[in-house]
């Protein structure tokens, strides 16, 4: 809007005066002769309350000239003002833009994130959280508060945090799909190299929206931009001039490896965030998973689009033509299985496919099946049959089963509900297990109290 | 004279239709997003080639003609002498091949033909490349790091043309992997501040309207890192194509930009190039040698430190071999005085030369300022050059426009990159030092050189320090860069005038050392005598408990409760002596830890 002002201005004064309507063109209107066309309406109504004003004002003998030079003055001052206001605004918009913007942001572990509803939610990176175990987060004038881990994503690298003490705070709302344009202004806020982590000040970026909504690696929803991101970035926000939520900062495409801004930088989308917060929502501390490629499918790169091979598990036929999936273009093969990978799984989720077959376009829907989250599934036991028991003969160091307080020497009674008498019993228990799930064992101490432990399970 | 005007009716009405122009207007959205050129394309690397990435190329004819540059093209294309076919990706993502045509003798300029041009790919309008200059807004639309050979979605990014001058026939060439020589170019290149990485090569560089002003060229980057663009007259000109121009849209006025630039043309005149002595000679001093892998050939857990060595034998090979001059505000040209960074004198160098175009002026250091990374020199003798007025109250604020000016060889060739501010008050340690910081590209040639507003004031200074306050610097044009605002510097000046060095900035806090013990609060075992903890009453022995509401619980959580203060505020302070608690109200003062 401001920058309406601003281009009204410029086209107004002070050299596009010619390019003013005539009825605005107050100075222009000569006093001698009041026009009396039908056509020049409003000049003539300008004119003939000039000629009065005219009359009038040599009555009283104050001379023409005097009273245009008078006319060009205020007209000038009158166009300026939009300039002036325009300026005034957009700087004062600015500032409190960015005071409104650096409210949402938060430190979270070495990097960023950022609020995302009045009732405490923080969004940030898997990656940022992944190792901590303590998740105090800071805002940017300096108040700590303690926060707990609902859920996160590390195939899509979210993950969503609760504040302990839930308060009215200001937040950053989502911006939809179509605010997600190429060449529009974006601004991030992170703590580059660890700069704010005494002073508590984060650091503001401004660059523009390279690329909408692409696949990019394991990103499968990405706003490129090239606001300057740096490592302590991640998990922070990427914001539009609206204020708005374009994305998370996640990952920077850098000279050589050099982990230093390049002028690109890879945003999780909101759509994607907005798709996923539920899940996580609901995750109890664990992870969410991805949808994956139908198993055994084979794309190929054909003529002018992505092209079915073999169709593996999914209804697809071999020669389908791929336009769409997941309700984006499938522009290549790389795009075609990262799209298939991009939506939460859920136990009935689908997938939305529109194909060209035999010339003729079809939508169909596919069963989505559920991405194994990559990396072995640890817990850090190790057990031993002794007569008849299954028993802990080793606890890893610094192991999830470390952690939730198991020792050595501890029977195990039972594991997911499966009755361990040999070590076979342990195995068929275990060894299916992906990463993610929990493992829920009871167990009986030396003394004879029993008690249940349930254990999710990392990548080691 | 009265105001006949505003007590009538009609200058009312036609301010009513004024307002109600302005209200339908607000509708119609007036900046608008450059759309996605379709002419750009991406000319993928061979998979024998231990390159990241391929190049790309711009489609300037219906019939496929494209332009490109010898760095963009794999190394198969390159081998065969005369025509060679080559694949390549159209915006959109589909596979067409392509010949080469002929390629350029001076600009290493090439011209291909893509078979079977799809039909939605329009070809580049060409715009005047003879008439860019410094402050126009370009974008880079290429194939960075790869991405768009995946997808054919060229990536875009925006910035200006921070500088147009010669690369010299005496310029050391710029390698890429395995040594092999980038480019033989020279002549005139377009500098720009806006993103151009590997995959850019021979990508599109383009004007405020999306026309075709030059061709991205990383191997004339130098050490500087910024990326260049070879412009498009010398290329049509160097292939020997006559394609029209078009002159039909002028692009659209940018004032921030082009106000920020005026401003930096402005003060221009005020910088100066100085040569400072190699104390030890030219070449390698340092006996840095150069890492035998890159950052990402090596395992994870070396990479930091293989990034650091990497950091320093750039230093020092910007410093001492590419022999370039630094850039230096003359603060006072009658006095003869000039004021840098600190971290362009690289080691002890003592003396130097002002090169001006009436001939040089020898110089010498006066007088440091480490923790803010100033250093004043003075001429022998006056300087025939304006000065510089630093603005007393800069008035910086988050999100505020600036410019960046550095100087360049040539009579009044100025650089200028833009940004905004980052923040205003870094505090890297629990001192006086605070920085201001901004993103925009900032690099040796900025180091000394001015940060102006869109105003004209000069608001600040760049400088660059090291993330351990080392002479090191790091991470040039990464968006993150540090300069002491011009309140600072005429604080700090008369000191400096004196001829009086400051190695250390008094630390701003309690006056307390404390032993800090893992799982208890520190102990405090000194009190430094005149601070606001001596006056308040803190003795040693007392326990530390808390600092402004912060619990101590260690010695960078203290650090963190004071270094938001400044100097004067009272804080309050809880000890614990002879198991009772007390609350202190303790002055923050400046003291020097030896007292």
């Amino acid at each position: 809007m401001v920058n309406f002002f601003k281009a009204l201005a410029q086209g107004l004064c002070p050299y596009g005066l010619a390019a003013l309507p005539p009825w605005l063109c107050l100075g222009s209107i000569s006093s001698a002769e009041p026009t009396k066309s039908w056509r020049h309406r409003p000049r003539r109504f300008y004119a003939a309350t000039a000629h009065r004003h005219q009359s009038h004002r040599v009555r009283n003998g104050a001379r023409p000239e005097q009273l245009h030079f008078f006319k060009t003055l205020v007209m000038l001052i009158m166009c300026c003002l939009p300039l002036v206001a325009g300026e005034a605004i957009e700087r004062n918009q600015d500032r409190s833009l960015a005071q409104r913007l650096l409210a949402t942001y938060v430190f979270v572990g070495s990097g960023s994130g950022v609020v995302v509803s009045s009732d405490g939610l923080i969004l940030t990176n898997h990656h940022v959280i992944d190792d901590l175990d303590d998740f105090t987060i800071r805002f940017a004038n300096g108040v700590s508060c303690k926060s707990v881990l609902l859920g996160t994503d590390p195939v899509g690298d979210i993950a969503l945090l609760r504040l302990a003490e839930v308060k009215d705070l200001p937040f950053a709302e989502f911006a939809d799909a179509d605010a997600m344009r190429v060449g529009v202004d974006v601004i991030a806020i992170g703590n580059p190299f660890g700069l704010g982590d005494l002073d508590d000040t984060p650091t503001y970026t401004t660059g523009v929206l390279s690329a909408a909504r692409v696949v990019r690696g394991d990103y499968t929803d990405v706003i490129q931009g090239d606001a300057p991101v740096n490592p302590g970035n991640s998990g922070g926000p990427l914001f539009d001039r609206q204020g708005k939520l374009l994305g998370i900062n996640g990952q920077i495409r850098t000279v050589s490896g050099f982990r230093v801004n390049s002028g690109i930088g890879l945003a999780i989308a909101s759509t994607q965030l907005s798709a996923f917060l539920p899940l996580l929502k609901d995750a109890d501390g664990g992870y969410v998973h991805h949808t994956a490629p139908p198993k055994g499918i084979e794309l190929k790169a054909g003529s002018d689009a992505v092209e079915v091979v073999k169709p593996g598990s999914s209804p697809l036929s071999a020669g389908d033509i791929l336009l769409q999936i997941a309700n984006r273009p499938a522009v290549s093969v790389a795009t075609a299985m990262g799209l298939f990978s991009s939506l939460p799984y859920r136990s009935d989720a689908t997938i939305p496919v529109v194909i060209r077959r035999n010339g003729e376009e079809q939508r169909l829907n596919i069963l989505a099946t559920r991405q194994t989250i990559p990396g072995r599934p640890y817990h850090g036991i190790e057990i031993d049959e002794r007569g008849g028991r299954i028993v802990i003969d080793h606890i890893d160091e610094e192991s999830p089963a470390e952690k939730a307080h198991l020792v050595k020497g501890i029977t195990v009674v039972s594991a997911n509900g499966r009755e361990l008498k040999r070590k076979i019993d342990w195995l068929k228990a275990v060894v299916p297990l992906e990463i993610g799930d929990v493992l829920k064992i009871d167990v009986r101490d030396a003394d004879g109290a029993e008690r249940s432990v349930s254990i999710r399970l990392r990548p080691r | 004279m009265a105001l006949p005007f505003f007590s009538r009716l009609p200058t009312l009405l036609l301010a009513l239709l004024l307002a109600l122009f302005l209200a339908l207007g607000l509708t119609m959205p007036v900046v608008m997003a450059l759309d996605l050129p379709s002419g750009v394309v991406a000319l993928p690397a061979d998979t024998s080639e231990q390159v990241p990435c391929g190049g790309a190329a711009v489609v300037i004819g219906r019939d496929g003609l494209a332009l490109t540059l010898l760095e963009a093209l794999p190394a198969s294309a390159l081998k065969v002498e005369g025509q060679s076919q080559i694949t390549v990706v159209v915006a959109g993502g589909l596979r067409r091949t392509a010949t080469i045509q002929r390629r350029g003798q001076i600009t290493t300029a090439v011209l291909l033909k893509i078979n079977d041009l799809p039909a939605n790919i329009i070809p580049m309008t060409i715009g005047d490349g003879a008439m860019a200059k410094v402050g126009d807004v370009v974008w880079t639309a290429g194939n960075s790091f790869g991405a768009m050979e995946e997808d054919g979605a060229p990536a875009l990014s925006r910035g200006i043309i921070s500088g147009r001058y010669e690369i010299g026939a005496d310029s050391p060439p710029v390698r890429g992997r395995a040594g092999r020589e980038l480019s033989t170019y020279r002549g005139e290149v377009l500098e720009i501040d806006a993103a151009l990485n590997d995959g850019n090569q021979g990508g599109a560089v383009l004007d405020d309207v999306g026309r075709l002003i030059g061709l991205g060229s990383l191997g004339t980057a130098r050490q500087r890192k910024l990326g260049t663009a070879i412009p498009i007259h010398l290329i049509l000109r160097d292939l020997e194509l006559s394609i029209a121009i078009d002159a039909s849209l002028a692009p659209p006025a940018n004032p921030q930009i082009q106000g920020l630039v005026r401003s930096a043309g402005a003060i221009a005149p005020g910088l100066a190039l100085v040569y400072m002595e190699r104390v030890n000679g030219p070449g390698n001093p340092q006996s840095i040698p150069r890492p035998p892998r890159l950052v990402n050939e090596v395992p994870k857990h070396e990479r930091e430190s293989v990034e650091r060595w990497w950091n320093a034998y750039y230093h020092q090979q910007q410093m001492f071999f590419t022999d370039q001059a630094i850039t230096a505000m003359v603060i006072d040209a009658k006095q003869g005085l000039l004021l840098t960074a600190n971290s362009n004198l690289h080691g002890d160098a003592q003396r130097g030369e002002v090169l001006l175009p009436s001939g040089a002026i020898k110089c010498t250091v006066l007088a440091r300022n480490l923790p803010l990374d100033l250093a004043l020199l003075k001429a022998d003798t006056a300087l025939p050059t304006e000065s510089i007025t630093l603005a007393p109250s800069p008035q910086l604020s988050l999100g505020q426009p600036i410019a960046v000016v550095g100087r360049h060889r040539g009579d009044n060739g100025f650089t200028a990159t833009t940004g905004v501010v980052s923040t205003i008050t870094r505090r890297k340690q629990q001192t006086e030092a605070m920085f201001a910081q901004t993103d925009a590209m900032a690099n040796y040639g900025s180091l000394g050189g001015a940060v102006v507003d869109i105003a004209g004031a000069v608001v600040g200074m760049m400088v660059l320090l090291g993330p351990d306050g080392d002479d090191l610097p790091w991470a040039i044009n990464s968006g993150v860069a540090l300069f002491v605002d011009s309140a600072a510097i005429l604080r700090a000046l008369p000191k400096l005038r004196d001829g009086k060095t400051s190695r250390r900035a008094p630390i701003v806090g309690l006056g307390i050392s404390m032993n800090s013990r893992r799982g208890e609060h520190p102990l405090i075992t000194e009190v430094t005598a005149d601070t606001g903890a001596a006056i308040a009453g803190i003795m040693v022995n007392d326990t530390l408990i808390s600092v402004d509401g912060i619990e101590a619980i260690s010695p960078v959580a203290v650090t963190r409760a004071l270094i938001r203060h400044r100097i004067g505020d009272m804080v309050p302070v809880v000890v614990e002596r002879n198991g009772d608690q007390v609350t202190l109200q303790v002055e923050i003062r400046a003291f020097r830890e030896d007292g």
